[in-house]
């Protein structure tokens, strides 16, 4: 399989897996492009010990990882821009109101029970495949995705989110 | 209160990551970009490529421009005004005599040297060190399919397998590429010319009919030696309200642009001159005489005179006590002016005695429909 039938498969998801962590449109194409640049020059690097979709979620992970660790240190103290990057969510996508609150509530969690909800919930990848992208053990995983989970429920009903108000 | 379930929350999850996928539209976007069989390797940043994907463009359009500018003023073929020419070695820095002669469809190279001919007993090296260029690259002989390409004030003569460039550096003269020089008998008409067998120079008596009417003039601008125009000497003149298109060389009767009566509050609201560029025609007036698409104006309107009278003929003909500033009078003889676009519906004007009068060279192309009527001459 070649890097454009690869392209095919899971631009979409990397795309929308970075863009919920950058809440940017263009950073999140310019890095999705950045990901599927490294997935195309290391094509003949990829062993199939795991899934083609776990080895490039894993680059797009670092991907944008590095991207916050340039950003943040520098950018904070010198660049206005910064603020370009703190949109609220209806800049990045439209959002019903359900949405809206459900996005937010997840923004307000850390940054790696964001992740592994994202993996493993919206993404859909295993305990293993989430814990092949974030170089976590298996165990982690689990652990942080339960605490991730109780502390987005509990986000989401300091919000005024119940099983009453959930529109299906 | 019932907590949420976990499975409610996953189910919207899955919804609301289904929201954040690319449009089909940034999705083949970025395809180009990664799959382009040239790709770039870099991130492909907009924001720090701009500056310089706007500089290519600028340098792109400067290019094309400096490319389209030297297309036009390049190479343009004049063979057919080189039939007939005669060019002649003038230079004796080499052992040669060359006489170039170009006719119809073909041109000859003769050798007359004569030195060694006259002398076989000559030492023929000893000979050739007085000579800066030894071996002349040009082969006697008559060629055939000759074209000449002009660029410049360079000449390329162009037969089969036989290229030769000539540099004109006078009027007459040229220098080889091998630096040898030559004279030509005749001035070579390199320029294209323009001219104007209709319009008379004098006006002459016009009929009247239903569509003209008299206009008095009293204003110099249009003299040439003989106070033409002028309502006291010759009459008033008439003008025609029908007429079609308008000719080069037509005198006009216009309403004067209100920016030049805003300049001088004394100059009359409609106004006399002579049309000289037409709609899409450029007008260019270089060392006082007017070029019309690169074209030399060949017309007693098309240059500058005083009271008739070009550069020459005035200054041997007009007593030197009678002028003070001969520099400033040359200057006006030679005057300048770039080229200028005459836009469809519009005219470019010109007065007679360019220093009395104003015309577009004040004021720009003149609308068609400022124009009241064509003066077609004076009344009885």
């Amino acid at each position: 399989m070649s890097s454009e039938a690869w392209f095919d498969e899971y631009y979409d998801a990397v795309y929308s897996y970075i863009l919920m962590l950058v809440k940017d449109s263009h950073t999140a194409e310019d890095l999705s492009q950045e990901t599927f640049m490294k997935v195309i020059r290391s094509e003949k690097q990829f062993n199939g010990d795991s899934l083609v979709k776990t080895w490039i979620f894993r680059i797009a992970y670092t991907t944008t990882m590095s991207y916050f660790r340039k950003k943040n240190p520098i950018t904070y103290y010198f660049d206005l821009h910064n603020t370009k990057h703190e949109r609220s969510s209806e800049e990045i996508v439209l959002l019903n109101a359900q949405q809206k609150q459900f996005y937010e509530a997840l923004n307000q969690l850390k940054p790696t029970y964001q992740q592994v909800i994202i993996l493993r919930k919206i993404q859909g990848f295993s305990t293993k495949e989430t814990s092949t992208i974030l170089n976590w053990s298996e165990g982690k995983v689990k652990m942080s995705l339960s605490r991730a989970l109780a502390a987005f429920k509990e986000e989401l009903e300091k919000g005024g989110f119940t099983n009453e108000t959930l529109i299906r | 209160m019932r907590h949420l379930s976990d499975e409610d929350i996953v189910q919207e999850l899955e919804k609301l990551g289904q929201e954040f996928i690319p449009t089909p539209m940034q999705r083949e976007k970025a395809r180009q970009q990664l799959f382009q069989p040239t790709r770039q390797r870099k991130a492909f940043r907009m924001n720090s490529l701009l500056p310089s994907i706007v500089s290519l463009i600028v340098l792109l359009s400067v290019g094309i421009g400096f490319y389209v500018s030297i297309g036009e003023s390049g190479a343009t073929n004049v063979t057919a005004s080189w039939e007939g020419v005669w060019l002649d070695q003038t230079s004796i820095t080499s052992p040669t005599r060359y006489v170039f002669k170009f006719e119809k469809d073909s041109f000859t190279i003769e050798d007359r040297f004569t030195s060694f001919v006259y002398n076989p007993e000559m030492d023929k090296e000893k000979a050739l060190r007085g000579y800066k260029i030894k071996e002349p690259s040009l082969v006697p002989g008559e060629y055939s399919n000759y074209t000449v390409k002009r660029k410049g004030d360079l000449y390329t003569i162009t037969a089969d397998e036989f290229t030769y460039t000539l540099k004109q550096f006078g009027p007459r003269r040229f220098a080889g590429e091998d630096g040898i020089e030559y004279s030509t008998q005749t001035y070579l008409d390199q320029i294209e010319v323009i001219t104007d067998d209709v319009t008379p120079e004098r006006l002459e008596i016009a009929q009247q009919n239903d569509h003209t009417f008299l206009i008095e003039w009293g204003s110099d601008s249009m003299d040439r030696g003989n106070h033409d125009f002028n309502t006291l000497e010759h009459g008033k003149l008439v003008v025609s309200t029908d007429f079609d298109e308008l000719q080069r060389g037509q005198p006009v009767y216009y309403h004067t642009p209100s920016s030049v009566i805003a300049k001088n509050a004394a100059v009359p609201e409609m106004y006399i001159g002579r049309v000289v560029g037409l709609p899409g025609e450029t007008v260019e007036i270089k060392g006082g005489q007017v070029y019309i698409d690169g074209k030399m104006l060949d017309t007693f309107y098309g240059k500058a005179t005083r009271r008739g009278a070009g550069e020459e003929e005035y200054f041997n003909t007009v007593p030197s006590s009678a002028y003070r500033d001969e520099q400033g009078i040359r200057d006006y003889f030679n005057m300048d002016m770039a080229a200028v676009t005459v836009e469809e519906n519009t005219v470019f004007i010109l007065v007679d005695q360019w220093w009395r009068g104003y015309d577009s060279r004040e004021y720009g192309p003149l609308p068609i429909g400022e124009i009241e009527g064509i003066i077609t001459g004076t009344a009885e």
